[in-house]
């Protein structure tokens, strides 16, 4: 199939422009996803009844329901909210898109993470954590020494399936005034009705999320190394 | 699906999924698209009714073509194509009349329109130059003239495109930006309604002539005699006064319809 | 609660249909994502050399690309084919894809490539023996494969393809941004009358955890018939 390249050349500039910004997304999402998914693992685990039943509703309300819902909730449900966040501070966080939409991605991809990072601990066995009590480690040494590197080593592929499903879903963000590259993508048809502009949009997510799995198997041979 | 065409049966068959435009002997029907989230001409009832002035005119113009108008309601965005590759006869979606449009559509002008901004209550509406507005935001719904135009004009303000009017308004109700541009009658209702402690209609107009000739109905180009019949209905309300009177039950004020 | 019931001014109809033509859209692309699949995973482990990369290609792109570039490739895209076809057949007609079959089938295409992965571990969890028995029988491949290796393989891809109707139940609200009047979609249209942002988005939140719920209880019925004859008589 020969196809016109004209389409792609005079729109390179906001193509890009679209890619950096899902680019960004996709990272700092990924970023706050791993500070909150901290907490939530420990909820799971944890043997008090409260704070597994608050993190099991978390989980429940974030895996359950669909990420651009989630996204509207964030959005325009805060700015119904404006005098009490205004009273707190954070409504000049809440009032961009940008910060709406890290937060709705980053509360979603926690949920999956932890729930990840949870199986991958409980995978383990039970004599590791006693061994480690043996030797004399506490429960955080014993954590980071003993458990983490082999929980991140069984959760690794998997959560290179999380980033991909991330960069996917950050293409929803045109539904909040927020153009990324799919957004950008979806103006130029609009202008040019020209369909061969999805098949390049196609080209261009599959060489992104190929380079995000190549890293991923990169990480995991140096972490498989020994 | 009684159709006598061969070609129809035997795709019928082949895709059950795709829609089939039944040529009904009795009275035919029309399908129409609009917009749906466009306040007072047209909105969606919870019953799944599609009510407004847009749809007032159209079935005015159905009485008058004895046809029965058939409804949809759909993002603005794919109005446009969806004339083009016959989802619908036609689209009554107050589209602004542009040269760009006329390209790959007809266009029929049913009223005369005008562009303005809405803005906070205690900001001067005097003047809309893009000076005015740098380093502000400002709204619109994307695929309409108002977008083009503040993409052409306003490099200086932060823009912001809405999936409809709808979530223009409510970004500007929440302080998230400073000002809506849009058809005048359609932000004259929201500053009547849900707008009218924080904002109002500039006084100052645009009038650039890329935002339009007046609102037209959308028709696939060279859909004879179609086009024809719908522009007579048109001239009809207009000589005949229909037209003011369904006005008249959503705007205090007139409107014309100049060729 | 009047805003969400079925009184007068309630929007508590309009979201029923809503949820109806939720599940239609996801139910309508079962079939061909089910059955694709199984094709690309049995073209992932074909002899022929063009079959396997045709197969690997397939399943990896559509798991690369966003659903929704999937859904506006395909609403518009299919629409233009039918044009340019019946231009070429010279047929004067104004066919167009219906909003909910184009999003049913371009979430098919994505099931299709997911359940792939999920068929081809099935596929391998059924030991060599089973394909040799059914050879011996004199059964011929096509045969073996509907009565002996596919409803065993269907049992052991169950709980896989469970994960995978609840991802594409989720992926169903993706369609409203086409306009079908599906449950997202009603939601922002009752947004859209009343202003109530926050109720409202929560309110479509719970109706979808609803859904998925009910889809887990259902499942795990399933997964605990399919694989009744495993359990022992007490």
């Amino acid at each position: 199939m020969i196809m016109d390249t004209s389409l792609v050349v005079d729109n390179a500039g906001r193509l890009y422009e679209g890619f950096k910004l899902t680019l960004a997304l996709v990272g700092l999402s990924a970023a706050c996803a791993a500070i909150v998914t901290v907490p939530l693992v420990l909820g799971l685990r944890s043997n008090a009844w409260a704070p597994r039943a608050v993190s099991g509703a978390y989980v429940t309300f974030f895996r359950g329901s669909p990420l651009l819902a989630q996204l509207f909730l964030i959005y325009y449900g805060s700015g119904q909210f404006r005098p009490l966040l205004e009273y707190l501070g954070v409504w000049w966080l809440f009032r961009d898109a940008f910060f709406c939409s890290v937060l709705a991605f980053a509360l979603n991809s926690a949920a999956y993470t932890a729930v990840l990072v949870k199986g991958a601990i409980d995978a383990l066995p039970e004599g590791q954590w006693e061994a480690a009590a043996a030797l004399g480690l506490g429960w955080f040494a014993t954590l980071r020494k003993v458990i983490l590197p082999q929980a991140i080593r069984v959760a690794l592929p998997g959560y290179g399936n999380e980033i991909v499903l991330l960069t996917k879903a950050s293409s929803i963000t045109m539904a909040v005034t927020l153009y990324e590259l799919l957004g950008v993508i979806k103006v130029i048809y609009s202008r040019t009705f020209d369909i061969t502009i999805y098949i390049w949009a196609a080209a261009i997510y599959i060489v992104i999320v190929s380079a995000i799995r190549l890293g991923f198997a990169l990480l995991e041979r140096s972490f498989f190394r020994w | 699906m009684k159709s006598t065409n061969h070609y129809k049966a035997l795709f019928a068959v082949a895709s059950l999924s795709l829609s089939v435009s039944s040529a009904m002997a009795e009275q035919r029907t029309l399908k129409i698209g609009t917009d749906g989230l466009y306040p007072p001409f047209s909105v969606v009832d919870n019953s799944g009714k599609i009510t407004g002035l847009d749809i007032e005119i159209g079935d005015a113009i159905c009485a008058k073509l004895n046809a029965k108008c058939e409804w949809t309601a759909q993002d603005f965005e794919g109005l446009i194509p969806a004339v083009q590759n016959g989802r619908y006869d036609m689209v009554i979606a107050s589209h602004s009349i542009t040269a760009e449009r006329k390209k790959v559509v007809d266009m029929i002008k049913y009223y005369n329109n005008s562009a303005s901004f809405v803005i906070r209550k205690d900001s001067d509406g005097s003047d809309l130059s893009p000076a005015k507005f740098a380093g502000k935001a400002v709204g619109a719904q994307t695929g309409t003239v108002h977008a083009s135009y503040l993409e052409k004009n306003f490099s200086g303000a932060t823009l912001k495109f809405y999936p409809s009017q709808i979530e223009a308004y409510a970004d500007l109700s929440a302080g998230r930006i400073d000002a809506v541009m849009g058809d005048t009658p359609t932000l004259y209702t929201w500053v009547q309604g849900e707008g009218k402690d924080c904002c109002k209609v500039s006084e100052a107009k645009i009038t650039d002539p890329s935002v339009g000739d007046g609102a037209g109905i959308v028709i696939k180009k060279g859909n004879e005699p179609l086009h024809s019949e719908v522009q007579r209905a048109v001239d009809l309300m207009w000589s005949d006064g229909e037209f003011d009177t369904l006005w008249a039950k959503y705007f205090p004020f007139r409107i014309g319809n100049d060729k | 609660m009047e805003l969400v019931g079925f009184s007068a001014g309630g929007w508590g109809w309009s979201f029923l249909s809503g949820l109806v033509v939720t599940v239609e859209v996801a139910i309508l692309a079962l079939p061909l994502g089910l059955f694709f699949g199984l094709l690309i995973a049995l073209g992932r482990q074909s002899k022929s050399r063009l079959l396997r990369i045709a197969s690997i290609g397939y399943a990896n792109a559509f798991q690369a690309i966003p659903e929704l570039l999937t859904i506006f490739a395909i609403y518009h895209g299919c629409s233009h084919l039918i044009q340019l076809l019946m231009s070429g057949l010279d047929i004067q007609t104004s066919w167009t894809v219906p909003g909910v079959a184009a999003g049913s089938f371009a979430l098919s295409l994505v099931f299709a490539a997911y359940s792939s992965e999920i068929w081809l571990g099935a596929l391998a969890g059924i030991g060599r023996g089973q394909y040799e028995a059914a050879m011996s029988l004199g059964l011929s491949g096509i045969v073996s494969l509907r009565i002996v290796v596919l409803p065993q393989a269907f049992r052991l891809a169950l709980p896989g393809l469970g994960n995978l109707w609840i991802i594409l139940l989720k992926d169903t609200a993706l369609v409203s941004l086409i306009s079908v009047s599906e449950f997202m979609r009603e939601v922002n249209l009752a947004v859209a009358a009343t202003h109530r942002y926050f109720v409202l988005y929560l309110f479509a939140c719970l109706g979808y955890i609803v859904l998925t719920k009910i889809s887990e209880f259902v499942l795990e019925r399933l997964n605990l018939r399919a694989s009744r004859h495993l359990v022992r008589a007490a």
